[in-house]
């Protein structure tokens, strides 16, 4: 059953097939039944001799086995029974010799176009075979069983080159863990023959003739000079590539539905209400091409009918004031109802029933055609749309047949996916890996919300072309830069040689501009390495923190060095003072959409999902605002206004709070570790209702700021002095402050409840007053450093 | 063995192959000058001319229309008949054509021994 035989019917035939592959010989072949035709013709009728009959003989034998090779030897079908000899594949035939051994498989699998594709797109290369190969016993029937059972199980038709590579992967004891090394499952080859067997399926379908009624099917037709010009034919559009797209269950189940409406009598229209990206324009596609197939059994009141796309913003361009347009629209309808033929489509049917830029309400028009139900009409909007139209168009809505599209699930877009490959790389001249497809599945569920599957893959793969890899490639290294390009996502950081040193340093880097609180910045530094390392739960934010601690500790300036030195940079951090959300009716203000405040919470992350956000001052808050956050915090997802899901997992999440401040005090006044009393001041925080229990669980820690101390403050002084020597750069000053200033400027700006707060006060009073005099004064120009001492800040406080 | 390969692809699958070709190139045919649809709508007017009506309601008007219609008509059954004499020869032709490939095809693997006899027997023109 599973022996090959080297001597079959089939392995000849192959054998010999390959030989005359070349078009070359069969040319040749071609110029010699020419030349023994044209030689007996002379002979026959010039030189009157019976050898002609011979010539003409041999060139006839020439033209049987010329045809015998093109329709048999070169192409030989699979035999009729189930043995191994006629169910392998043509290009194996040729390849494999006497004694087929495991090593040659592996040599041989690349060699054809299944093997190859494996090869390219799920980089199941020679090489690995290679190394598979050496762990396997030397036996054939064992790989030839298995390819059986692998083509039973993805429904080829043949033991292909793919089919026998993924035999020997099977066999090998240890391919779960190889396989796993390249991010892949068996399951995964799997899906990789049955997606070749699909591409293999169209180019032998497109070859087939497609029969669409011929140059009598629009005889009987009207012309329709007015919906040529204000819409679009969809049918004629789609010409000869009829059915030449991947058919998803819903999609034909939905087609089924479209088809029986039209069928039976009633209102004649048929509403698709769907998210976009759903694939309500793919529906209407399929449906035109289902009625323009001659070989289809559907109603003859259904078959060869058109569908006309009415384009609205043509429309509206053309139609000018809503008078006018009233007038057009009837008479576009009026003649579309009269051609007998035509299905007209309104895409995203809203711009017709509501007043706004770039739409007008003609729902008095086209409500009694409707409801008259004898014009074809298809009507497409998202469901928010329809929703509003039916609340205030109720009579509309009930006139219409509506058949609702859910977004496809994973396995289906994968399908729409593989199915759209091939025109992207003939667009875009790339190849697209198998990793790249998984890639833009995983990233545009997380981080396109426009739109619902599969269009938001199909979206990412497509914009994803322009990042070719390793020569031509499309891996998901590619939609990871499409991602960061076009989302702002940081998807790269540890394949980048610099990010790997801040992340290692990131301590030493906030500190530059920050001091002491050494617990909060590990803490955040450590949520940050465990990210890049691709160790956390990728279910949730990068890490939620709770900063507490009294008022000008660093709390703030914590989210703003980490937002400055690993994400967009400081004036990119989303921030948001709670104390603007003390209402419950605020909750709407935080997750409103982008449309109606840019700076809501969601807007803001949907925009920029990688970034740090600061909730300060939370305690502030009303409590259903904090309820609302809580989903965030626990799984790193928030719903916005219109129910989008918005995803914070690849934010840092820190909210601050003064709560507490008082008791912080007391126990550092007691000399007690804060460390240690951590749990008391959470349990205190509870007690006092500041808090919910379950609220403060959901941070992955409460980092305590302790107050500043005199010697943080000088420390402070340095930083804002090199602030200030930063800012001055332009004009190449310095300033230089002595150990006397810096003590005299720590005294006054030392406030133990206020941190480090009138530190700045002070030093813009002193410091920064004092340069700015001396540069009008033009007593300090380019190149100079400013020396200031304590008499000079002195002076200035006295003013 | 490769002779036997060979008697049984042109005497079963190989004819079978060439039968389906010329069938679908007949239905092909058939379907381009789609002469059941020219039947069914011989008496349709041509591209819908005058079928609107003009909305008069006249006796004047209607006669009028009722005349436009029946020109419309008239002229849709002319050019549908000469398209339907078009195709119906055109795939005679076809049919024609066709069978007689489908049985020389049989004939062909022996006509080269035909010609050997016949360069025997010394026929000549």
């Amino acid at each position: 059953m599973h022996q090959f035989h080297y001597d079959s019917l089939r392995a000849k035939e192959s054998r010999i097939g390959k030989v005359f592959e070349s078009w070359f010989i069969r040319t040749l072949m071609l110029l010699a039944v020419i030349a023994l035709v044209a030689a007996g013709a002379y002979l026959m009728f010039v030189a009157h001799t019976s050898l002609a009959w011979l010539l003409w003989g041999l060139a006839i034998a020439l033209c049987v086995v010329l045809i015998f090779i093109k329709y048999e030897l070169i192409k030989p079908p699979l035999g009729p029974t189930d043995s191994l000899d006629d169910k392998l594949s043509r290009n194996v035939l040729t390849l494999l010799s006497r004694n087929p051994t495991p090593a040659e498989i592996a040599e041989i699998a690349h060699k054809t176009n299944s093997g190859n594709f494996l090869a390219v797109r799920y980089a199941i290369t020679p090489n690995f075979l290679k190394i598979v190969v050496e762990g396997i016993p030397n036996d054939i029937t064992p790989v030839f069983a298995k390819a059986r059972e692998i083509q039973k199980k993805t429904g080829s038709e043949s033991v292909s080159g793919g089919v026998l590579a993924i035999a020997l992967i099977e066999l090998h004891p240890n391919h779960e863990q190889m396989l796993r090394t390249m991010k892949l499952e068996v399951e995964d080859l799997y899906n990789g023959i049955v997606w070749y067997n699909y591409l293999h399926g169209l180019v032998k379908n497109a070859r087939k003739p497609k029969h669409t009624g011929g140059i009598a099917r629009d005889l009987a037709f009207g012309y329709t000079p007015y919906l040529r010009r204000f819409g679009r034919n969809i049918s004629e559009s789609r010409g000869a590539a009829i059915k030449d797209q991947v058919q998803l269950a819903q999609h034909t189940q939905i087609v089924a539905r479209m088809i029986e409406t039209f069928s039976k009598g009633g209102r004649q229209n048929v509403a698709l209400i769907g998210p976009s990206g759903s694939g309500r324009s793919t529906i209407v596609t399929a449906f035109a091409d289902e009625l323009l197939d001659a070989d289809t059994k559907i109603s003859s009141s259904l078959k060869f009918r058109q569908i006309f796309m009415l384009d609205a913003a043509s429309l509206i361009g053309n139609g000018g004031e809503r008078g006018k347009l009233e007038r057009l629209v009837p008479t576009i309808l009026g003649e579309a109802f009269a051609a007998k033929n035509i299905i007209i489509w309104l895409d995203n049917a809203h711009l017709f029933f509501e007043d706004a830029v770039g739409s007008v309400d003609i729902s008095n028009v086209l409500l009694p055609i409707i409801e008259a139900g004898r014009l074809r009409m298809i009507l497409t909007m998202d469901q928010q749309r329809y929703l509003e139209i039916s609340t205030r168009n109720p009579q509309l809505a009930n006139a219409l047949n509506k058949i609702m599209i859910e977004q496809s699930s994973e396995e289906e877009t994968m399908q729409v996916m593989e199915d759209h490959v091939p025109q992207l790389e003939y667009q875009y001249n790339v190849i697209y890996t198998h990793w790249a497809l998984k890639e833009a599945y995983r990233l545009s569920e997380r981080y396109i919300h426009d739109i619902v599957m599969p269009g938001r893959a199909m979206k990412l793969l497509e914009s994803s072309a322009n990042y070719p890899v390793q020569g031509n490639f499309i891996t998901d290294a590619s939609v990871q830069i499409a991602i960061e390009k076009v989302y702002g996502v940081k998807m790269q950081a540890t394949q980048d040689e610099d990010d790997k040193l801040k992340l290692l340093n990131l301590e030493e880097l906030i500190h530059e501009r920050m001091i002491d609180q050494v617990g909060a910045v590990k803490a955040v530094s450590d949520a940050l390495r465990r990210s890049a390392a691709g160790v956390r739960n990728q279910n949730r934010p990068i890490g939620t923190f709770l900063f507490m601690g009294p008022t000008g500790v660093g709390k703030t300036e914590l989210a703003k060095a980490l937002s400055e030195v690993y994400f967009r940079g400081e004036g990119e951090m989303i921030r948001l003072d709670m104390n603007e959300f003390v209402e419950a009716s605020d909750v709407s203000r935080l997750i409103a959409d982008g449309s109606e405040d840019a700076l809501s919470l969601t807007a803001q992350v949907m925009k920029h999902p990688f970034s740090v956000v600061l909730l300060d001052e939370i305690e502030k808050a009303h409590p259903q605002v904090l309820t609302t956050l809580l989903q965030m915090l626990d799984e790193g997802i928030l719903r916005d206004n219109k129910n989008r899901e918005v995803s914070f997992r690849d934010a840092i999440v820190i909210a601050t709070s003064n709560a507490g401040a008082q008791k912080i005090r007391h126990f550092i006044d007691s000399g007690m570790d804060l460390n240690e009393v951590k749990d008391e001041l959470t349990d205190q925080l509870i007690r006092d209702g500041e808090f919910k229990p379950e609220f403060l669980n959901r941070f992955d820690e409460v980092c305590i700021f302790k107050p500043l101390e005199k010697e943080d403050l000088r420390k402070i002084v340095d930083l804002m002095i090199q602030s200030t020597n930063k800012t001055l750069e332009v004009q190449k000053i310095r300033v230089r402050l002595d150990d006397a200033a810096k003590d005299l400027l720590v005294e006054k700006g030392y406030d133990p409840k206020l941190g480090a707060r009138p530190m700045r006060r002070i030093v813009q009073n002193t410091v920064e007053n004092l340069v700015a005099k001396m540069v009008l004064a033009n007593l300090a120009g380019n190149g100079d450093e400013i020396e200031i001492d304590a008499e000079m800040i002195k002076s200035q406080l006295d003013k | 063995m490769l002779i036997v390969g060979f008697l049984q692809w042109w005497y079963v699958r190989g004819w079978l192959n060439l039968i389906n070709k010329m069938m679908s190139m007949l239905r092909s045919l058939a379907d381009s000058f789609s002469i059941s649809l020219l039947i069914k709508t011989l008496f349709s007017p041509y591209k819908q001319i005058s079928a609107y009506g003009s909305g008069e309601i006249s006796f004047q008007a209607q006669i009028s229309d009722f005349f436009d219609k029946l020109l419309s008509r008239v002229i849709g059954m002319i050019l549908r008949l000469i398209i339907i004499f078009i195709g119906i020869i055109v795939i005679v032709l076809d049919v024609v054509m066709s069978s007689l490939v489908i049985l020389l095809w049989p004939l062909l693997p022996i006509l080269p021994i035909v010609c050997v006899i016949l360069t025997i027997v010394g026929v000549t023109f």
